[in-house]
């Protein structure tokens, strides 16, 4: 396929329009991957500082819970051991009193029996102290907020009974009739017993339902200072329950919120804060999606240790058939109470900030497009007409150049002049010929082309012409060779011919000589003759001159009769009126001799005999006129005759006169001749001995003639070489049109 | 009756003697611009001015040729119309060939059958010697138009004379 010019042009234009919107759309769209990973990256760090922070808050506030619990809980022992001690001692009396049991190991037994125990002689028995704790006691916690609960040793084991408590009877709090067993599960002494019966003061964290509770236990001791009981203070857990209801409320983003999970005790692996209450305190695997995943999360945390903050980011599903949403979720391990605190939020919700950074992303390639669409219009317009600068000039160019090429030159002028026409960029480059500075390129080269031809057309018309020059004259020039050719073979021959003639004449002259003595002789017998002639013509002339004088007047009495006739003439045309009259005067007297009528009959036949009278002379001169004619004739061509006549006479008179001068002259000439044939004779002589050097001459002559004829051949070569070296100059220009 | 006879290229015409005034050889008549072709001109007859027709143009436009037979018959206007007077006015008629009078005879004369309406003054035709001899109606000769081109201008004359 052929891409013109113009093509070409608005192709790069175009091109170069369109590789930038198209670097720019590549540009952008980098751009947007980028700028969507950076946005990613950006949000979600965002993201995770925002819960990294809220989950550190949280680890706070859950340490400050705790130490403002722990700190009541040792203010509350404090004041109860003052009291304690404003109380009195303690005193183990003699007696015994049966005490119900709530949590008795030994099967079939509900009732133990213990000794009475003491406090400043107030006796703490089951009867007693039912529904009414020691005032003591009341005032401990009054003060306080604590709950106290006293102890009674059962056995050396360390076995409590609970004998007094302020807590009010809730399935966690100490109750009445209640054992401490010192051996806990697994056969393990409890650590708080054991601390209780060496006599230190235990501080202990209990795991209970969700959470954890601080308790005090402070050795009770007798008179004899033997550990018999111990006192136990910890605080209501009101504390925990507000921390963990504005937990529940906090909400982060739309639909995050705070998870708690313990680790320790009966909520081990169970949601202390979840989403919403009613998931709280099921088994996590009952609600995330993976088996052992939060699990996994738990061991994490715990890892990291106390206070250090994780992050995860992973797939939550709620249930089986649940898609699950991506979540991420910054957690800790809060170790007193064995909490995992985390908060987690989904990352769909934030996808909008994305999105609409995106959009504008999306925004810019619109207006990209338009823009390009604008550009590559424009383009197209400004490359279509620009490109029509270029290349219109240019086919027209190359059109010429073909014509140049094929050698028309005819044409090629006319096509300049039709483009000299229609092209504005030639007529430009016309009018401002001679400003180059002025042109572009098109337009001097157009110019230039223009020149071109001009010199070409008249260079090769000079050529032609000049061909045609030269092969006229190398023509003429070889037919003047052939002709001098010819000449000099004439000239050959003629030489040869003077050759022999010369013989003959050398031979000849000998008999010349004897000849002229006859001659001699018969010239002076002409010479006689031509005297007695002479005389004749002498008397002939005579007679001539008599002879023309006759005619002269032969001629004047011919004129005379011609003079007569015409006389004749005139009288003959007088008569032919006067007939004529006759007539009109006959007519006119017979139309009155009819008006008259009768008395003009007579009249009228005197009118008719005039008419016909006039008809005879009518006739009658008709007659004379044709005789008269006749006889002039006739006396004209005798005048012409008698004249003819004298002129012949006049001219034999003048042929007699020369004839005898010329006899005269014949006489001379004959008288002079004698001498001369003696002359002759001697001339004879010379001229034979010179005929002989002719002969030579000519033998001499004919050698160079035979070599002219040679150089003549050799010329005439060269110039038919001329000729068609002529010829083929000629076919060679002939490609050339000059004409049409 | 006696016929003046002449001949109109080869053929033969006769005129009534007894309307023709005279007959005069002819002289040089001195032309009218702007008149009909057949109309030669004007020339003086016995101290009239007298209007000539040639008869030749008039029917071949073929104009006379000039002979000694060529002559002029001249008509008396009273002629052609009763109301003028005698010998007052003429006109004159050109024609070739007028040297006979012939006396033929009324009953002669049959009538042509043929009216050519551009030559109302062809006659009744009689055979003479082997030939056709035509009379000519001099009456019909001067039509209106021709009569009040030629003769009008005596007319206004005689008005005012």
């Amino acid at each position: 396929m052929r891409f013109s010019l113009r093509k070409k042009i608005i192709a790069i234009a175009c091109g170069a329009a369109i590789i930038p919107i198209l670097a720019m759309f590549i540009i952008t769209d980098i751009l947007e991957d980028h700028l969507q990973d950076c946005m990613k990256g950006e949000v979600r760090s965002l993201i995770e500082s925002h819960v990294s922070l809220l989950t550190g808050d949280l680890y706070e506030e859950c340490r400050t819970a705790d130490q403002l619990l722990s700190a009541e809980t040792e203010r509350a022992a404090m004041a109860l051991e003052t009291l304690m001690e404003d109380l009195g001692s303690v005193v183990i009396l003699k007696r015994v009193s049966d005490w119900p049991v709530n949590n008795l190991r030994a099967q079939g037994v509900d009732e133990v029996t213990v000794p009475v125990l003491t406090i400043g002689k107030k006796e703490l028995t089951y009867a007693k102290r039912k529904g009414k704790p020691l005032p003591m006691l009341v005032e401990a916690t009054r003060i306080s907020g604590a709950y106290c609960t006293i102890f009674q040793r059962m056995n050396p084991e360390g076995d409590m009974l609970v004998v007094d408590t302020t807590a009010p009877a809730e399935r966690l709090n100490w109750k009445l009739g209640d054992i401490f067993y010192s051996l806990g599960e697994g056969g393990k002494v409890v650590s708080a017993i054991d601390d209780v019966l060496s006599g230190r003061t235990s501080k202990k964290y209990e795991n209970l339902d969700y959470g954890t509770r601080y308790t005090i236990y402070i050795p009770l001791r007798d008179q004899d200072n033997f550990v018999t009981g111990m006192m136990a203070v910890y605080m209501d857990d009101d504390i925990l329950q507000v921390l963990r209801k504005s937990m529940l409320k906090t909400s982060i983003g739309k639909t995050g919120y705070i998870w708690v999970i313990g680790t320790k005790g009966e909520s081990k692996g169970h949601y202390i804060v979840s989403n919403s209450s009613k998931t709280d305190g099921l088994h996590v695997d009952s609600v995330g999606g993976h088996d052992g995943f939060v699990h996994e999360l738990i061991a994490e945390a715990k890892e990291a240790g106390e206070g250090k903050l994780s992050s995860k980011t992973y797939v939550w599903r709620t249930g089986p058939e649940d898609e699950g949403r991506d979540k991420l979720s910054v957690f800790t391990y809060f170790k007193p109470w064995g909490w995992v605190i985390g908060a987690g939020v989904y990352l769909d919700e934030y996808q909008g900030i994305t999105s609409r950074l995106t959009g504008v992303l999306d925004y810019l390639v619109e207006w990209l497009s338009i823009t390009g669409l604008v550009l590559l219009g424009i383009t197209l317009a400004v490359s279509f007409y620009a490109s029509g600068l270029i290349a219109t000039p240019v086919s027209h160019m190359v059109d010429l150049v073909k014509i140049i090429a094929s050698g028309d030159l005819h044409q090629a002028r006319e096509t300049i002049a039709a483009v000299d026409e229609s092209c504005p960029n030639a007529r430009k480059a016309v009018s401002n010929a001679d400003r180059p500075e002025m042109l572009d390129e098109t337009g001097q080269l157009y110019l230039a082309v223009k020149g071109m031809v001009d010199t070409l057309y008249s260079l090769i018309g000079q050529v032609q012409r000049s061909g045609i020059q030269v092969t006229t004259s190398s023509t003429e020039i070889a037919a003047s060779a052939r002709q001098l050719e010819v000449t000099v073979s004439q000239q050959a021959t003629a030489t040869t011919q003077i050759s022999a003639t010369s013989a003959e004449i050398s031979a000849n002259s000998g008999e010349l000589a004897g000849t002229m003595h006859h001659v001699n002789d018969a010239a002076s017998t002409m010479d006689n003759l031509a005297f007695e002639g002479q005389d004749g013509l002498k008397t002939m002339i005579r007679i001539m001159d008599d002879l023309s004088g006759a005619t002269l007047i032969i001629t004047s009495k011919l004129d005379e009769i011609n003079d007569r006739a015409n006389a004749i003439e005139g009288i003959v045309n007088t008569i032919t009126k006067v007939a004529d009259r006759t007539n009109l005067l006959s007519l006119n007297a017979a139309i009155e001799a009819e008006k008259a009528g009768k008395f003009g009959q007579g009249f009228s036949v005197v009118a008719a005999e005039i008419r016909l009278l006039a008809d005879q002379t009518s006739v009658a001169a008709l007659e004379i006129e044709d005789m008269i004619g006749n006889m002039r004739s006739s006396v004209d061509s005798g005048v012409d005759e008698m004249e003819k006549f004298a002129s012949d006479v006049r001219f034999g008179a003048e042929k007699a006169g020369k004839l005898g001068k010329k006899l005269e002259g014949i006489m001379t000439g004959v008288r002079e001749l004698n001498p001369r044939i003696e002359q002759v004779n001697d001339g004879m002589t010379a001229q034979a001995e010179g005929a002989g050097q002719i002969s030579e001459a000519m033998s001499q002559l004919s050698e160079t003639a035979a070599d002219t004829s040679d150089a003549l051949s050799e010329f005439n070569r060269a110039t038919s070489q001329l000729n068609e070296a002529v010829q083929g100059l000629r076919s060679e220009v002939s490609r050339f049109k000059v004409s049409e | 009756m006696l016929v003046l006879t002449f001949k109109i290229g080869e053929y033969v015409y006769g005129l009534e003697a007894g309307t023709v005034a005279e007959v005069v050889p002819p002289t040089v008549c001195k032309e009218l611009p702007r008149s009909p072709d057949y109309v030669k001109g004007l020339f003086n007859y016995r101290g009239k001015v007298t209007p000539v027709v040639d008869l030749s143009m008039l029917a071949t436009d073929i104009p006379c040729v000039s002979r000694m037979s060529t002559r002029i018959i001249l008509i008396d206007l009273a002629e052609l119309d009763s109301g003028e007077e005698r010998g007052e006015q003429f006109l004159g008629l050109l024609a070739e060939n007028i040297t006979e009078t012939l006396k033929v005879a009324d009953s002669d004369f049959e009538k042509s059958g043929l009216e050519i309406p551009d030559a109302p003054w062809l006659g009744r035709v009689a055979r003479v010697n082997d030939c056709m001899l035509q009379l000519l109606k001099p009456q019909k000769l001067l039509t209106d138009d021709l009569r009040k081109v030629l003769f009008s201008a005596d007319d206004s004359e005689s008005v005012q004379g």
